[in-house]
């Protein structure tokens, strides 16, 4: 990865980026694995109103992506998510995609970009893989230190990455958009887990709707509910 | 209910509704709230915990550490690390929550009684984060925010709430009050004044600024003026059936009858003073002027002679004068010690107005005058005056003759000599009541009449209240006199359980401390003064009407009947008091007497006792003689009866 101002935050703001990307992420999932077809057919429709033929042209292919990955298995499902988006998306910091300095982006706006950083390719796998049927509690978005320059070189960079548990108590498997195949945690000594989490430590009991009041108060993540709300995330 | 009481139950009834509706907007939304910030603490504080385990060494004892550093320096229900699966706790800290009821009271957790927090309970979600060792899951974060705190400031807020609902509902209420009573203040007077027409007090009061009250006012003043003007019409009427019964047409006097009625009356009454004189004019050439000057100088020449007889009468009306016949004019002058005086004005006064304008041969005007004793009959006293009148029209250009019917007999004779006599009477008790029934038309008895009597303290003689009063008066002892009556009256109803009558003079009613002691004693004894009537003089009511008025409306209050005795003269006048409420009247003895006989007075009380009636008054007839008197007066339509004919 390029050293990108947008995917090195400080450590208050990561946790701050941490908990306002749990709250959308887990609302798209929820939203996504509700009712995956008549989702995908508004996000289609948000696009054909919004953008151009070339970016309906590459939701339909995202969703012939998705579709030809139905009934695969979950290994492949990873495997093909990760190479889509590793080869649709350019990987591009928020200050020259966005000319802001932190944006988090849905999947139809960087598709319509076609450019994303980080935390952009984490969360259109992940609402990829919750849309194929994929458990919550197997995908987690991990905070990485990750060490660029090499083995032994002391620079470090913040970073996401996406992380699938066979098995709660089992050793995880990395989707980077760095790196193209999906390797076990224990290969990638260039990263340094710091913090995961996924959808399942905000909902509790079902209680995702009283719940969801809160995070809509953050004005960055209300924006980016909004978003995908009106692009047809959510039902 | 009264209006107050409805405004009240109304305000209660406002206050709770916008209290239920305040109390689910504010509090339940409150309690919202306060959920889902309990709930982002409980989230925001896991992850930040979990992160915290996560960059830790996962050895038992700094996790220990880590977590009671946590929760005893927090405020959590609990805090668990369960293993990944779920399945083991491996690690809790958590208070007894049976311990939150039974807390300390002054503690945050004493603030919300256990009701409270069962009524609006606070529910937060617990929230979960993974803590990780390396790429590995470790272990699952769970906890819990204590809500005891949130419950207190719930409760805190809910209690001011109602504070502020019952201060403002107080307070609503009290100016609430003030307002309906300042309102409400004109129809106190409306229903006032429905009382007193209710009562048969026909008054009229001014309208009121409202007007829906002033509507009320003015049909009820309308009725009071109609009932008004109808009793004075009626009342009129009546004064002109009275004259025409006991007037003489000619001069405007008494007629014979009903003078002589009225001087038997003296002669017998208790209440007339003891002694007096009879004077009697004779116009000796009557026939004589009447035919050689003509009917009309002869009538003119009668009312210019009576008009200079009513001259000399005192103010006061106790004199009488009337004419006996077509020659003789009588004066009857009670408690005229000295008749001489009299005499002698009344002469020269004829002379200059009547006889210098008679031709000389018809100037003759003789005097006769009798002094008499109370007690004397009325034959006596005329055959007296007739002696005295014959000697002096025998001696012409003589003074007038006095005759006495019999010598005088006098407790005392001064001044000083009647202050100690009824000084002594009053500081030995000598004084009490004789008794005289009143009946009504079924013969039971309405009251006692009872006069006051004086016993001659070294004699015994009983002297009447017409012997002692005016002397009393002079003195200054009468309202002492009065005072005894009253107790002695209310004496006697507690211990007889009958009604009792009191007279009451008119200098008593003038004289305010004494009306204040009777209201006193009234006051005193209310069961007593429903039972006790007081009488006054006729001539009191409308001579001191401001008096009578205040009088009337100082006892009247308290129970007791107020009428008026020996009514006779000034009887056209009772529709002036159609805003009183007077309970009764005692027609005159004068007036009665003889009422079997006399179709003049039977018109005229007829149409006395029908005014009375429409007035809400009794009509009680004073001195009855016999049976066929009583029968006729129940003919009449009278309501009671008392004299020396009246057989209990």
């Amino acid at each position: 990865m390029t050293a990108a101002p947008a995917c090195a935050p400080t450590l208050p703001r990561a946790r701050h980026v941490a908990r306002a990307l749990r709250c959308a992420l887990a609302a798209l999932a929820v939203c996504l694995v509700a009712s995956a077809d008549p989702t995908l057919d508004k996000v289609e429709q948000a696009a054909r109103l919004r953008y151009d033929t070339q970016v309906v042209e590459r939701v339909q292919t995202w969703r012939a992506a998705l579709a030809g990955m139905q009934g695969k298995s979950e290994a492949e499902q990873l495997r093909d998510t990760n190479d889509f988006f590793n080869r649709q998306v350019q990987f591009l910091d928020d200050a020259v995609v966005w000319q802001q300095k932190d944006y988090w982006a849905t999947p139809l706006e960087m598709l319509a970009k076609r450019a994303g950083d980080c935390e952009d390719f984490v969360i259109a796998k992940y609402l990829s893989l919750r849309q194929l049927g994929v458990a919550d509690e197997k995908l987690r978005l991990i905070y990485v230190r990750a060490k660029i320059g090499g083995e032994h070189s002391s620079l470090t960079q913040a970073h996401m990455v996406l992380g699938y548990y066979e098995t709660p108590t089992s050793e995880p498997r990395v989707l980077d958009n760095l790196v193209g195949d999906i390797q076990p945690a224990s290969r990638r000594t260039d990263l340094f887990p710091v913090f995961s989490f996924n959808s399942s430590g905000l909902w509790v009991g079902g209680a995702s709707t009283a719940s969801a009041r809160p995070t809509e108060r953050l004005s960055r993540w209300r924006d980016l509910l909004a978003r995908l709300r009106d692009e047809g995330f959510e039902q | 209910m009264s209006l107050i009481k409805q405004l009240w139950l109304a305000i209660v009834v406002v206050t709770l509704a916008a209290f239920g509706i305040s109390f689910v907007v504010s509090t339940l939304s409150a309690r919202d709230y306060i959920q889902q910030e309990l709930q982002r603490k409980n989230i925001d504080n896991a992850n930040a915990l979990a992160l915290a385990m996560t960059q830790l060494p996962k050895d038992p004892t700094t996790l220990e550490l880590l977590l009671a550093a946590q929760f005893d320096n927090s405020h959590y229900e609990y805090i668990r690390l369960t293993d990944p699966t779920g399945k083991h706790t491996m690690m809790e800290r958590s208070i007894d929550t049976a311990a939150i009821v039974s807390a300390a009271p002054g503690s945050a957790d004493a603030l919300a009684p256990g009701w409270f927090r069962q009524l609006v309970p606070i529910r937060s979600a617990p929230a979960h984060s993974l803590v990780s060792d390396g790429w590995t899951p470790f272990a699952t974060l769970s906890l819990k925010s204590d809500p005891a705190f949130a419950y207190g400031s719930l409760w805190h807020g809910t209690v001011q709430l109602v504070g502020w609902f019952v201060a403002g509902a107080v307070l609503i209420g009290l100016l609430g009050t003030v307002l309906l009573r300042t309102l409400l203040r004109p129809l106190d007077k409306v229903v006032a004044q429905a009382q007193a027409i209710g009562e048969r007090r026909f008054v009229s009061i001014e309208a009121p600024a409202t007007p829906e009250f002033a509507a009320v006012v003015s049909a009820m003043n309308t009725l009071s003026t109609r009932v008004r003007t109808m009793l004075e019409e009626e009342s009129a009427r009546l004064e002109s059936l009275r004259q025409a019964a006991q007037h003489d047409p000619v001069s405007g006097l008494l007629n014979r009858e009903h003078f002589l009625a009225q001087v038997a009356e003296v002669l017998e009454s208790d209440n007339a003073p003891r002694h007096g004189a009879l004077v009697i004019v004779r116009l000796s050439h009557l026939i004589a002027v009447n035919e050689s000057l003509g009917r009309a100088a002869a009538d003119a020449l009668l009312r210019t002679l009576a008009d200079n007889l009513g001259a000399l009468l005192p103010e006061d009306g106790t004199w009488l004068l009337g004419r006996l016949n077509g020659t003789d004019f009588a004066l009857l002058a009670p408690e005229l010690d000295t008749p001489a005086p009299l005499a002698a004005a009344l002469a020269e006064r004829l002379e200059l107005a009547v006889g210098n304008h008679l031709p000389e041969a018809y100037r003759a005007l003789p005097i006769g005058i009798a002094c008499y004793q109370r007690g004397d009959t009325l034959p006596q006293l005329l055959a007296h005056a007739d002696v005295a009148l014959d000697r002096s029209e025998a001696q012409a250009d003589t003074p007038p003759q006095v005759e006495h019917v019999n010598p005088a007999t006098r407790p005392a004779t001064d001044l000083a000599g009647w202050r100690s006599l009824i000084e002594q009477a009053l500081d030995s008790g000598r004084f009490h009541l004789a008794q005289f029934p009143v009946v009504d038309r079924h013969r039971q008895i309405l009251h006692l009449e009872t006069p006051v009597r004086m016993q001659h303290p070294t004699d015994g003689i009983e002297l009447t209240a017409g012997d002692v009063l005016p002397w009393a008066t002079r003195c200054g002892l009468l309202p002492r006199i009065d005072e005894t009556v009253v107790d002695q009256a209310l004496a006697l109803i507690a211990s007889t359980r009958t009604a009792v009558c009191i007279n009451l003079s008119t200098e008593s009613m003038c004289h305010a401390p004494t009306i204040h002691h009777i209201a006193e004693q009234l006051a005193a004894q209310p069961a007593a003064a429903r039972q006790l009537s007081i009488d006054l003089p006729e001539a009191a009511a409308f001579r001191h009407a401001v008096e009578f008025r205040a009088l009337c409306r100082r006892l009247k209050p308290l129970g007791c009947r107020i009428g008026l005795e020996h009514v006779s003269a000034q009887v056209c006048r009772i529709g002036e008091l159609h805003d009183v409420g007077l309970d009764y009247l005692k027609i005159s003895a004068a007036v009665i007497r003889g009422i079997d006989t006399n179709p003049g007075n039977q018109t005229f009380l007829r149409g006395l006792a029908t005014i009375a009636h429409t007035m809400g008054m009794q009509v009680i007839a004073e001195g009855v003689a016999s049976l066929t008197e009583a029968e006729q007066l129940d003919a009449l339509g009278f309501d009671g009866l008392t004299g020396p004919g009246i057989r209990h």
